[in-house]
């Protein structure tokens, strides 16, 4: 069942399958003026006891360094205590895990279900 | 001289970056830059206003910012103007030499902000930045493909 999440309910839809937590943000630009409401949705999905989550990157066009700080922010509070990957980092986005060299780091996948079945392993 | 270009104002506030970046957008698709290039463009471009807003106006809103896109035979010019605090030299230096650093395995190591000059760096072809007279001109190239026409 999907849920909308915190004081922005139209911009991150949130779901849970077979364990893991999807968390999907619907706004097409996550720069500096969207990157609190990606902080605080995560936070909140974190504080809720969601720590295998996936970031299903498929309805975003463009990310910024300011969204990409609120992730990892995110990420570090996950620390050892679950898993995290990403699906859906096309064109503009997709540069930029390339241009900070986190493609390499991070768990990139094509679709959620290919995201949620790594984090499942 | 550029053989066609426009001029952007904009005042300091974040919730002006996505217009901003869909109109260079689509100057850029007036252009032989190939889709990818046009993703480090707006990466690029975002990068630096954001910067301008959080640190050179410290947040201020209402101060002014300038955009002009210039497109030559051969290459995109972006130049952007503010009356900010400019950006420490040696920072942009370290930045422009080396690019966004390279992230470990360890994620609690990763930066959670201060990546936007990197950023800058590694997407633009050319960067030069010249602060003068309370003015603080960044300007960014691109270079279209060779086979390329204008």
């Amino acid at each position: 069942m999907r849920e909308n999440v915190g004081a922005a309910p139209d911009l991150i839809d949130t779901r849970t399958e077979d364990g893991v937590r999807i968390v999907s943000p619907r706004i097409k630009r996550l720069d500096a003026a969207a990157a609190p409401a990606v902080k605080a949705a995560f936070t909140r999905e974190i504080e809720a006891g969601h720590t295998r989550l996936v970031l299903d990157l498929g309805q975003v066009d463009f990310m910024d360094s300011s969204a990409l700080g609120a992730v990892v922010s995110c990420l570090k509070a996950i620390g050892g205590r679950g898993d995290f990957a990403v699906s859906g980092a096309k064109g503009a986005v997709m540069k930029l895990f390339q241009l900070t060299r986190l493609d390499r780091v991070l768990k990139l996948h094509d679709t959620v279900e290919a995201a949620a079945a790594a984090i499942r392993a | 001289m550029a053989k066609r270009g426009l001029t952007l104002f904009l005042d300091s506030r974040l919730e002006q970056l996505s217009l901003l970046a869909v109109a260079v957008r689509a100057v850029c698709h007036e252009t032989p830059l190939a889709d990818d290039t046009i993703d480090r463009v707006e990466l690029a471009l975002v990068e630096a206003v954001t910067n301008v807003i959080k640190h050179g106006y410290a947040g201020a809103p209402d101060q002014p910012i300038t955009v002009r896109v210039e497109l030559f035979d051969d290459r995109l010019v972006l130049t952007i103007e503010d009356q900010g605090t400019p950006i420490p030299p040696e920072l942009l230096e370290a930045v422009a030499a080396s690019g966004p650093p390279a992230p470990t395995l360890d994620p609690s190591t990763w930066p959670e902000s201060g990546m936007g000059l990197g950023l800058i760096a590694a997407a633009a072809d050319a960067l030069a930045y010249a602060p003068s007279a309370g003015t603080n001109r960044l300007g960014l190239e691109w270079r279209y493909p060779p086979d390329g026409a204008a």
